[in-house]
């Protein structure tokens, strides 16, 4: 039997040895990504002045509206379908974040359009469209609001009592000025002086449904100017001036030479119209470019004047207005008829390119860069044509809708605003259909990597999304590089500088302040000299520079 | 697991009938055979399938050599942990071999115990056209989210495959000469494959993207299965 013993031992030894062996999965896990949302829209609610204090409007309310919304394609991060109705996004820290349905693809010619309602209490409402398209994989959207007691430069808001007749009716010819507010973003010189509104004897209103109103008390005027002067007025003006809709059908942008907001109220009844016409004067900017000439205004010229449904967005061509010298004040104006209360705005409407600009960006860094574009007019006073906060890669394509005849300037800032690094400044043609921007990452700027993934209990969570930064100590939020499935490479750091971040997820804002240490990081062998990537102070033990959301479920 | 357990259940269940050829005739001394052969791998938990025709020669009194034909396949499903996620591993394993194995009967000459006449130490090698052990993998369970559940399809699935040796050596032992006529018999090898260490390739899609991460972790982990256990059964048929 010693014979059997060993034959068959030599067989069980066989078949055991690889009982003794690690298990093949041990530590293996399924990694579930919440990468399925392929177009996500991040919207920021802040304080149209910048120099503002505290730059977010308390109790903002977000309304999204839309046929993606009717259809149910809408969601938010938790997966819970936007639905018809009013306030029906959440806002955290004056921030929200919608998505599209996963898995819903969106056509290259019928991208999905929306709007947005924002409204904060002692700040004037603003509606905004917005358009998602097949490449929008990460859209960022900047609401500004305006406080009426803190208004950016450019914009001035004046809040007056009429008395009426017990007609109901203005007793005598009555002129309301409404100063100009320049601020240090905007020397006082370039500004226009003041906007006049002209009413006349016996003018009488009538309030939504046609009614003639025979209240005696006096009319309360809220008025609201933009000056074609200022950059931060003209972004103030709700839903913009480019690629705006009009009750026409086709879509126009806009160069601004002023605007007006105009709100009115007898004893709590919004006026919307009334039965002869008020005179506005609006001063423009000399250098307001007439890009039917090509050149700046000049006395003699005509200017178009436009209304805008605020509650639709849908702009109103209300005929054409000649441009003179104020004798008061030496300044060109125009003077523009206003028969209903709304936005009116005297401007040059240009009809939109047949192609979109397109931006391919290129760079040999792996990493994901936030830039913030502005296209302005290379003539006139330059005003912002359009703007775009992107978080970009090797290969993207960004598109820009321009206007016709219309010489423009691209300005491209490493960051999220206009304050980033100037990387690349541009002329074009009107018209011009794209360029390559090659990103080159700058010698002083680190490229450091973040591995972000947290580890729950029932496996490894890896965040897609935005994440906001700022210097610690500084009051405004700005747009960092975003993180992909948990991984991050960015170059807007510097070593030593102490940082605040901020990722909000299914409505929870989550804040980590780290300083970024030199010491904290290994110096990658491939890629630059200056490519780190995140260790942390342990030697022996990765660490983790901040979790994610720890969204485990 | 089980299966192991099995298999040395089952190797020590032959001792029976070892016993009961002890007085048997030599088979092994024919000079030509041609055999069925039918196999099992174990690659962890997954069985793996090898079946053809063998052909031995004797080349001396002692020794025989062998060339094998063989079509490789395997269990249809491998059902695994992924961490917590149950996950669902079709497999797609086939592949033509080739083997060469030379046979050694030690105790060809022993007279107490003829039984043992018929046992043999073997060593051999092996070209196998397709090396690779291939799976789909996909999460047993629905994922939701909110108020949507996602599909199979969408959740996504990991493309899973290890890539071991073209060439493989193999080492073990075996017994000839079951009879069942006089000139057929029943016989058995059971040894290891060197299949070097296998290389872990992952492709993962859509939600579970994020899993080739995995791979390095997987690969430090099947280090331990480059000498991978096998058992083959077969029935000779003896040209005398």
């Amino acid at each position: 039997m010693k014979f059997f013993n060993w034959f068959f031992m030599i067989v069980a030894i066989v078949f055991i040895i690889p009982l003794g062996c690690r298990k093949p999965f041990d530590g293996v896990s399924a990694i579930l990504s919440n990468s399925y949302i392929k177009y996500r829209v991040s919207g920021q609610i802040i304080d149209a002045n910048s120099a503002a204090t505290n730059p977010y409007p308390a109790k903002t309310t977000v309304t999204i509206s839309g046929d993606a919304v009717t259809q149910g394609l809408i969601f938010d991060e938790s997966g819970q379908q936007i639905l018809v109705g009013d306030n029906n996004i959440q806002v955290t820290a004056n921030s929200f974040t919608v998505v599209v349905k996963p898995y819903y693809i969106i056509s290259k010619t019928n991208p999905l359009k929306l709007s947005l309602f924002v409204s904060a209490s002692g700040y004037v409402s603003n509606n905004q469209d917005f358009i998602i398209t097949d490449i929008d994989s990460l859209q960022y959207l900047t609401i500004k609001l305006l406080n009426v007691s803190g208004l950016p430069s450019g914009v001035s808001n004046k809040v007056t009592n009429i008395p009426l007749s017990s007609s109901g009716s203005i007793k005598s010819d009555t002129t309301i000025f409404i100063s100009n507010n320049a601020t240090s973003n905007t020397p006082a010189t370039q500004l226009a002086k003041s906007t006049e509104l002209r009413l006349k004897s016996n003018t009488s209103f009538y309030d939504a449904t046609g009614n003639t109103t025979l209240s005696s008390s006096p009319i309360s005027f809220a008025l609201t100017a933009f000056s074609g002067m200022s950059k931060e007025a003209i972004a103030s003006i709700t839903g913009g001036l480019t690629n705006v809709t009009t009750i026409k059908g086709a879509n126009t942008s806009f160069t601004l030479g002023g605007a007006i907001d105009i709100n009115a109220t007898i004893g709590g009844t919004a006026i919307k119209t009334l039965n002869q016409p008020i005179v506005a004067k609006i001063i423009l900017d000399s250098a307001t470019l007439n890009p039917t000439t090509n050149a700046n205004i000049k006395v003699g010229d005509s200017i178009e004047t436009w209304s805008s449904d605020q509650k639709t967005n849908v702009w109103t061509y209300e005929g054409k207005s000649i441009i003179f010298r104020d004798p008061a004040n030496n300044k060109m104006s125009t003077n523009i008829l206003i028969n209903h209360f709304s936005v009116w705005a005297t401007c040059y409407s240009s009809n939109l390119c047949t192609s979109p600009f397109t931006i391919n960006y290129t760079t040999t860094d792996s990493s994901t860069t936030t830039l913030f574009i502005e296209i302005v007019s290379q003539t006139g006073n330059k005003q912002v044509i359009n703007s775009k906060k992107v978080s970009v890669k090797n290969g993207d394509k960004l598109t820009f809708t321009l206007s016709q005849g219309i010489p423009f300037a691209t300005n491209i800032y490493i960051g999220s605003d206009a304050t980033g690094l100037l990387s690349s400044s541009s002329n074009f043609d009107p018209c011009a259909t794209g360029v390559t921007f090659n990103y080159v990452v700058p010698q002083n700027k680190p490229s450091l990597f973040f591995d972000l993934q947290t580890v729950c209990p029932n496996g490894i969570f890896r965040y897609t999304g935005p994440i906001d930064y700022k210097v610690n100590g500084t009051n405004t939020w700005k747009t960092f590089t975003p993180s992909n499935n948990g991984t991050m490479t960015t170059s807007l750091l510097d070593w030593n500088t102490t940082y605040d971040f901020r990722i909000i997820y299914k409505g929870v804002e989550y804040k980590r302040t780290r300083q970024v240490l030199q010491a904290e990081f290994r110096q990658n062998t491939a890629g630059s000299n200056n490519s780190w990537s995140f260790w942390g102070k342990d030697p022996a033990n990765k660490q983790t520079f901040f979790n994610s959301p720890t969204a485990c479920n | 697991m089980n299966f192991k357990l099995f298999l040395i259940i089952v190797s020590f269940a032959f001792i029976g009938n070892l016993e009961a050829q002890q007085n048997g005739d030599d088979s092994v001394r024919s000079k030509y055979s041609i055999n069925s052969v039918a196999g099992v791998t174990n690659f962890k938990n997954l069985l793996v399938y090898d079946f053809g025709i063998n052909i031995s020669k004797a080349i001396s009194d002692k020794s025989k050599i062998n060339l094998s034909l063989l079509y490789r396949t395997s269990a249809p499903i491998l059902n695994q942990n992924w961490g917590k996620y149950p996950m669902v591993m079709n497999s797609d394993i086939s592949s033509g071999i080739i083997n060469f194995r030379y046979d050694y009967f030690p105790f060809l000459d022993i007279e107490k115990y003829k039984f043992f006449r018929n046992l043999k130490f073997t060593a051999g090698l092996q070209y196998v056209d397709n090396p690779n052990y291939s799976f789909k993998a996909s999460l047993r369970d629905a994922v939701k989210w909110g108020q949507l559940t996602f599909s199979q399809e969408e959740v996504g699935w990991v493309d899973l495959t290890l890539k071991t040796n073209k060439l493989q050596p193999t080492l073990g032992i075996g017994y000839d000469g079951f009879f069942i006529t006089k000139k057929l018999t029943f016989g058995f090898d059971a040894g290891g494959v060197y299949s070097g260490y296998p290389i872990v390739k992952m492709l993962a899609h859509n939600m579970l993207e994020q899993t080739v991460d995995n791979a390095p972790r997987l690969e430090y982990n099947l280090r331990s299965y480059n000498v991978i256990p096998y058992l083959q059964f077969n029935i000779q048929y003896h040209f005398k």
